[in-house]
């Protein structure tokens, strides 16, 4: 079998606020291989926004190694940390993220710029990735124009513009409607089938069950670590979705606010 | 560093809050633009008054008496002995010229008025660019004949003649009669405009013997020496006070250049320029404060967007240029509309003096160079602040 791409050993993490520490990670040994699509449950406060942050190199484990690729990432500069996750590692993020002042073209750009490409490439490449997640018509409309799902798309085009490896997706439909949210859905799992790692946190099984792979994490330690058995195919789901009683996903309101 | 991106950042975010930006920008505006129009008024005016000054005649040298220190005594004064004596005594000397005064009473007919009679010589028409209209000044053979003729301010015309035609007409100063053979126009210099000029409109002019007659002394009240081109004027007034040293010993006499004049001047006005210079660069650093402040208010608000921006892949010094380049183009933004507000007081001060007064480039580029230093010293603390920014706590914040 090929080398994981992701390879953690005994990783910590301890928040420490004053006297009070916090052990948010208590050793946590995983490997993702490529090509897998991983959701990550457990309950609120277990962990499992800190693991995220860790193996998107946001953060460093207070203990333990982390490799990516083979390469060990407490051995990484800052700068070079900030390479990685320009080049390797697409964020999708809850509370969608973006910049509320730029158009969606101009949003997916960003990675690009600190990549060093140029206006004009950036600007195609940008219009790509909006058209691959469906959303070409909506280039020029700033995030407040757009629906909730939308704008998740549009952090999804950003998080794939510079085709990543592994793309990391923290509770991404947890401010959507079912319908919105299984649209990203299908989104992941088209990025997944076209070769993307795909680590997905979530709370409802419902969304977990999309994944290939289920990893438990409590209090810190992973708990439960299973393949799916009967995977849902988010394409089939929103063929079965009552078509003419649902709104199409364009003319929804967005289910939660650009973040202020 | 993509500076263009950048700058189309800093832009994006000055116009999402242009009242805000404004009302950052006000501080430089008020600093950068008080800088340029004092640069541009007081090098204007100097050079208005030192060219005035100059035009009087670059070589004259003026020596008058002066209180002779730690003594009560009066005045010593010059004689016609030293009218003729000088100029052999000190060749470069091309020509000497007087000024006597008399306060006195002129009358045509039943006017009278008070004036001063001013005895002069032939050259000083010349030397001081009087204006004569209507009539002429006097020729150096009245001046040596002790002719009894009198050029006359427009001012005493007007009291004695009202619209009468004063030349060829008698008047009499000090009890003398003079036939009238010139009327001389107020001088319409900047320095006569701001110091009351030499009042010649107010004077009744005669060739100097004449009026040395009249007073019956051969003291003389103020010689103007006139020195040949090319001759070094500093080594000439050296020249000048050993003579006067050695005729005068117990005299005590000013003897200056016009070139010390103007020296003295421009250094009075440099300095002048550098205090008020100096006070307005007060006000660009309390612009360069408010700058940190809105930015430091601004990195706060964007922390968000900081996290996002490390998250896709910026590094501490992308960040570090986003905000350093926004303070920039702040404070340059500032600048430039400073500079372009400066145009409204150089002209109506060029206009109130009738000189010529424009902004130069040279002062355009300090300001701006100006500006791009507050943005960057009172940017970098900002900047540098956001930069360093932990990502996970950026993106946790509400
Ligand atoms: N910056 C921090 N400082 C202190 N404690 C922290 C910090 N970040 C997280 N923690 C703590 O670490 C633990 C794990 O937090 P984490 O955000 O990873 O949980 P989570 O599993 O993502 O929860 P949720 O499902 O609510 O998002 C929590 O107890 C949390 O309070
Ligand atoms: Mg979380």
């Amino acid at each position: 079998m090929t080398a994981p791409l992701i390879r953690l050993e005994g990783v910590e993490k301890v928040y420490r606020s004053g006297s009070i520490a916090v052990h948010a990670l208590r050793g946590i040994d995983l490997e993702v291989y490529p090509g897998e699509f991983v959701a990550i449950m457990g309950p609120s406060g277990s962990g499992k926004s800190t693991l995220m942050n860790i193996i998107g190199c946001l953060d460093r484990p207070t203990a333990g190694a982390y490799y990516l690729a083979g390469r060990r990432v407490s051995d990484l500069t800052e700068d070079e940390l900030a390479y990685v996750r320009n080049r390797q590692i697409g964020f999708v993020f809850q509370t969608f993220n973006l910049l509320p002042r730029m158009t969606a073209a101009r949003n997916v750009e960003q990675p690009l710029i600190y990549a060093g490409v140029g206006p004009a490439e950036r600007r195609r490449r940008a219009l790509v990735a909006l058209e691959r997640v469906g959303l070409g018509d909506r280039a020029h409309h700033k995030p407040n124009e757009l629906s909730g799902g939308q704008r998740q798309r549009v952090a999804i085009a950003r998080a794939l513009v510079n085709e990543p490896s592994i793309i990391l997706a923290d509770e991404p439909t947890g401010n959507l409607d079912s319908r919105s949210g299984e649209e990203i859905m299908a989104l992941l799992q088209q990025l997944n089938d076209e070769g993307v790692t795909i680590l997905l946190v979530t709370h409802e099984p419902d969304i977990a069950a999309h994944a290939r792979r289920v990893v438990t994490v409590r209090d810190g330690r992973i708990t439960g670590d299973r393949p799916v058995t009967e995977r849902l195919l988010a394409r089939e789901v929103l063929a079965n979705m009552a078509p003419g009683g649902e709104l199409r996903w364009e003319d929804r309101p967005a289910a939660g606010g650009e973040p202020a | 560093m993509n500076l263009w991106e950048n700058l189309r950042l800093a832009w994006e975010a000055l116009m999402s809050n242009r009242l805000r930006a404004a009302l950052t920008m006000l501080g430089i505006i008020i600093g950068v633009g008080s800088v340029i129009a004092i640069i541009a008024i007081g090098r204007g005016t100097r050079a208005a008054v030192i060219g005035e000054i100059q035009s009087l005649g670059g070589n004259l040298i003026s020596i008058f008496p002066m209180q002779p220190s730690g003594s009560e005594g009066r005045f010593e004064m010059l004689n016609e002995d030293d009218l003729d004596r000088l100029p052999l005594v000190v060749p470069e000397i091309r020509e000497v010229m007087t000024q006597d005064l008399l306060r006195t009473e002129v009358r045509h007919g039943a006017k009278r008025r008070r004036a001063d009679l001013v005895g002069l010589s032939a050259g000083y028409a010349e030397a001081y660019r009087m204006t004569i209209s209507p009539g002429r000044w006097f020729t150096r053979e009245e001046d040596a004949a002790g002719a009894r003729v009198a050029v006359i301010g427009s001012k005493v015309a007007e009291d004695l003649f009202g619209s009468e035609d004063p030349i060829g007409k008698a008047i009499y100063a000090a009890g003398y009669p003079f036939t009238v053979i010139g009327v001389v126009q107020p001088d319409t210099g900047l320095l006569a405009r701001a110091f009351g000029g030499f009042g010649l409109e107010q004077m009744v002019m005669a060739p100097g013997t004449t009026v040395r007659r009249i007073t019956g002394t051969r003291d003389i009240f103020t010689v103007d020496v006139v020195v040949k081109d090319g001759a070094d004027l500093d080594q000439v007034v050296q020249d000048i006070k050993a003579y006067l040293k050695a005729a005068h010993p117990n005299g005590e006499f000013g003897v200056l250049s016009t070139q010390q004049i103007t020296q003295a001047l421009s250094s009075v006005t440099g300095i002048l320029t550098g205090v008020i210079g100096a006070i307005a660069a007060i006000s660009l650093v309390v612009g360069g404060v408010g700058i940190m402040n809105i930015m430091l208010v601004s990195v706060t608000e964007r922390t968000r967007e900081i996290g996002v921006r490390k998250a896709i892949g910026a590094r501490r010094s992308d960040i570090l240029w986003q905000f350093l380049i926004e303070a920039v183009v702040i404070s340059v933004s500032g600048g430039l509309i400073g500079t372009a507000l400066a145009q409204v007081p150089v002209w109506l001060v060029g206009r109130a003096l009738d000189i010529p007064l424009s902004i130069t480039w040279d002062a355009v580029a300090l300001a701006v160079g100006f500006s791009v230093l507050v943005g960057v010293i009172f940017g970098v603390y900002p900047a540098s602040k956001a930069a360093a920014l932990d990502p996970i706590e950026a993106l946790r914040y509400e």
